[in-house]
């Protein structure tokens, strides 16, 4: 009985400890410290830049962005974990008059000292030029193109995710248990604290931030969306609903040692640009509890999917669970807590999925961030949460 | 007593035809044979005579006509002058132009004749130029000389010119230019430009900008609906429910049509055709915890649409700008029309006024979700206006009808409402024709027939 707390300190300790494959160093800086450096660097100094609206990790950089409030051009910056070069890319609205100079003038406006291919494009009140990669709008030097962001497709793994939370819904329909409301509170809580918040979490919304598109609209259209989000994974948590049962502490253990595994193992690019925000506390509680329940149901509805083949379930879930940790990415977290979630009993589920995610997220942010604030919260976190499983199993009948 | 009610439905049948015949006819892009004969005109100044009964299509600038509006928001819509609106006329023998609907002539191309005429050095081009100019263009002497070139094909000498014209009609600050092409002596072609001032364009184009951003959380909010209309169809499976299979398949492939005939892309039609019949066909009709009153449909498309179109001048009488002519489709036609009546009636009714408060109404009751439909549908097709919530506002108004009609009328009325207030409402952006006319008449005439039909068979 008093072995239990120190088997599950024991666990988070190892999540932690147990040495991985890092191929990637720790992010140095924060966003808004990228943003500075830029600033400080220089970019175009012809025209305002507006405020820092909206940043996003790409590679092994930050693409940072600022737009006035008219909206009428955007500027982004790449800048690099090592800052030299910091590139930067003005984007302006086809409409925005200029000039119109000739191929000489704008060769001499991007410094070209020797005759480089000059493509001509007529505006509706200005003439621009794209000089290999260089590019001028009127009179205006737009800088260097950016990296384009990855289209990529979503890949094997949300399908099956998608194919177990539309069994689990049916499983909770059909063969519904001791169903509890308690669930559905504590997510339509945290959401209600994500749409709170949404304000000062609009900056991770990146893609929205568009020329010619106003940055009020912009937060509006993100906004618009967290509600819509949000609203429709509450009515699915009422709808739905989740088994009652009371945690089991070894459980939450390995699912926490798990968890700090496959953060550190994969860190997500999302949370790495979340980790940025002043408000990432509450935007960890939503995502835990909201990726905690629907991957819970998935992992319901995965138990019954294999069911007929119930004595090797335990096996293929682990195969499955080595697989994901070689290919599914940032994708890791959420598999992960249904696959050891589906492992276990069914009225247990959102528990287990539920620590699993939030540690997942505490080992993300631990192993790729390097400045303070994350590292501090991750770390609070990491001990809270720790401690509340420690104190669970020493009470534990 | 049932003198009394037929004579209620031949009052409301009356009204109604009337009401859609003031709506409609009259109200399409005139002009057709003014243009025809503008161009006729114009070929003849430049000694040309083209023969056979010629084609006339209509094509529309987006952009130029929204600029124009807003830029003449105070004294009314001017969206025919600076070519925003334009016929492109056809000769089967040879020879092409295009006229505004108030008959000036934009453009002009006719075909090489075998002996054009004595060459010009292009230092001496510009009398003749004008010269010949002049039998099109009175004003031609008022014209500035803006850049010219000068080429040689063989034996023949050609010209082009730009020249800066007067910009009669634009607002201050637009320019107009016009490029003439003449081989040897003869005038071979003439095409207007109109460059607007760039922050009058920039307004419509930021509007247009901001709304593609707001459209596509409105299409994330019918892709959670879709979520929920698999999950809920998911249910009724396992359950062995039997939904009205049939009639969801004979929706989906008239949504498919209908899609089709507006041009939409493959995928597209194939997605609507999939929601429509999916919501009919396996949601447990949710509708029908409503009386079916078809009687209804008509009249309140009709209304919807009355106060939708009287809408921009309320808002201009506030200090804003709304367009009074709704967004040009990709081609014009009676079946696109069609496509554009039906498709969204078809797969936005079900979606947001059927399965979304079915789905809602355990959590916040019927109306709740109605009012979430609501939202998300006035993302979906607003056009730009100054302030955007005027348009927004616009949208939500006419989503809030549509959700009153399905309340009282039940999701059949709702539909034949939708399909009856777009055609109105697009009425004024297409060409004017006897078949568009008929086409919305006959949509007011078939929900009037059904509502008939169905009080009937409820009687018996």
């Amino acid at each position: 009985m008093r072995a239990r707390p120190l088997v599950v300190g024991a666990m988070v300790a190892a999540g932690l400890l147990v040495p991985l494959r890092q191929d990637d160093a720790a992010v140095p800086r924060s966003p808004v410290a990228a943003a500075r450096l830029v600033e400080d660097v220089g970019g175009p100094a012809d025209l305002s830049w507006g405020k820092l609206r909206a940043w996003r990790r790409l590679g092994d950089g930050w693409l940072v962005l600022w737009q006035p409030s008219h909206g009428a051009w955007v500027l982004r910056a790449l800048v690099k974990d090592d800052p030299h070069p910091v590139r930067w890319r003005l984007q302006v609205a086809p409409w925005l008059p200029g000039v119109r100079p000739s191929a000489p003038l704008a060769r001499e406006l991007v410094g070209a000292r020797e005759a480089i291919d000059a493509r001509r494009i007529e505006r509706l009140a200005r003439r621009d030029w794209d000089l290999s990669g260089q590019r001028v709008a009127g009179g205006l030097l737009l800088g260097r193109d950016l990296p384009e962001l990855p289209t990529g497709t979503l890949g094997p793994w949300p399908a099956l995710l998608s194919g177990a939370l539309l069994a689990g819904a049916l499983c909770l329909v059909l063969l519904p248990g001791n169903l509890t409301r308690r669930w559905t509170v504590a997510l339509t809580g945290a959401l209600a604290g994500l749409v709170a918040v949404t304000p000062s979490v609009v900056a991770v919304g990146y893609p929205a931030f568009r020329v010619g598109v106003r940055p009020w609209v912009a937060q509006l259209a993100i906004f618009a969306a967290v509600c819509l989000v949000s609203t429709a994974l509450a009515a699915f948590a009422a709808r739905f609903g989740a088994l009652r049962d009371r945690p089991r502490a070894l459980e939450l253990g390995v699912a926490a040692g798990l968890g700090l595994v496959a953060g550190r193992l994969e860190p997500a690019e999302a949370l790495i640009s979340v980790a940025g925000l002043t408000a990432r506390p509450v935007v960890w509680l939503a995502v835990t509890v909201a990726l905690g329940y629907l991957a819970a149901v998935a992992a319901i509805g995965l138990r019954e999917l294999l069911h007929p083949v119930r004595r090797l379930r335990l096996p293929f879930l682990a195969s499955l669970l080595v697989a994901a940790a070689a290919t599914a990415g940032s994708w890791l977290g959420p598999v992960a807590a249904a696959l050891v979630a589906a492992a276990g009993p069914r009225s247990r589920a959102c528990w287990t999925a539920t620590t699993l995610v939030g540690f997942w997220i505490v080992g993300s942010t631990l192993a790729s961030c390097a400045w303070v604030e994350p590292l501090r919260d991750a770390g609070l976190l990491l001990l809270g949460g720790a401690g509340v499983l420690v104190t669970l199993a020493a009470v534990e009948q | 007593m049932r003198i009394l009610r037929r004579g209620g439905f031949l009052l409301v049948a009356v009204a109604c035809c009337a009401a859609a015949a003031h709506l409609t006819l009259g109200r399409g892009v005139g002009g057709r044979e003014l243009a025809i004969d503008a161009v006729r005109r114009a070929f003849a100044g430049l000694d040309y005579h083209p023969v056979g009964a010629p084609e006339a299509s209509f094509v529309g600038n987006q952009e130029l006509a929204w600029a124009i509006e807003w830029v003449h928001r105070d004294g009314g819509p001017a969206a025919t002058s600076g070519g925003a609106l334009l016929w492109r006329v056809q000769f089967p023998g040879g020879g092409e132009g295009a006229a505004t609907p108030d008959g000036v002539v934009w453009a002009a191309r006719r075909p090489i004749p075998a002996d054009p005429g004595a060459n010009h050095f292009p230092a001496t081009v510009q009398r003749p130029l004008r010269e010949n100019l002049a039998r099109v263009f009175p004003d031609v002497e008022q014209w500035r000389w803006t850049a010219g070139q000068s080429w040689r094909e063989g034996n023949v000498t050609w010209h082009r010119v730009t020249f800066t014209i007067p910009a009669g009609g634009l607002p201050e600050g637009w320019e107009s230019s016009i490029e003439v092409e003449m081989a040897g002596s003869t005038v071979i072609s003439f095409q207007r430009h109109t460059e607007p001032l760039a922050s009058d364009v920039g307004v419509v184009m930021g509007r247009i900008a901001e709304l593609e951003l707001l459209r596509s959380v409105g299409l994330l909010g019918l892709v959670l609906v879709l979520i929920g209309v698999i999950v809920a169809g998911a249910e009724q499976v396992a359950f062995r429910r039997q939904g009205p299979l049939f009639a969801g398949l004979v929706v989906g492939a008239v949504t498919w049509v209908a899609g089709t005939a507006a041009g939409l892309p493959p995928w597209e039609c194939a997605l609507g055709a999939v929601v429509s019949g999916g919501v009919i066909g396996l949601l447990p009709r949710p509708a029908d915890q409503f009386p079916s009153r078809l009687l209804l449909a008509a009249p309140a498309g009709i209304a919807v649409a009355l106060a939708l179109l009287a809408l921009p001048r309320l808002v201009a009488a506030l200090g804003g700008w709304l367009p009074v002519r709704s967004a040009f489709p990709p081609q014009y036609g009676v079946s696109v029309l069609a496509g554009k009546m039906w498709f969204p009636a078809l797969t936005e009714e079900p979606l947001l006024r059927g399965a979304l408060p079915f789905l809602a109404a355990p959590i916040a009751g019927w109306w709740g979700g109605a009012l979430v439909g609501a939202l998300v549908g006035c993302l979906l097709h607003p056009v730009p206006a100054v302030p955007l919530a005027a348009s927004l506002a616009a949208e939500l108004g006419l989503h809030l009808g549509m959700a009153a009609v399905a309340r009282w009328g039940g999701l059949a009325s709702a539909i034949l409402a939708r399909g009856v207030c777009e055609g109105l409402i697009r009425r004024a952006s297409f060409p004017a024709g006897g078949a568009a006319d008929a086409l919305i008449l006959g949509s007011v005439v078939v929900a009037l027939l059904a509502a008939l039909q169905h009080s009937k068979r409820r009687r018996a």
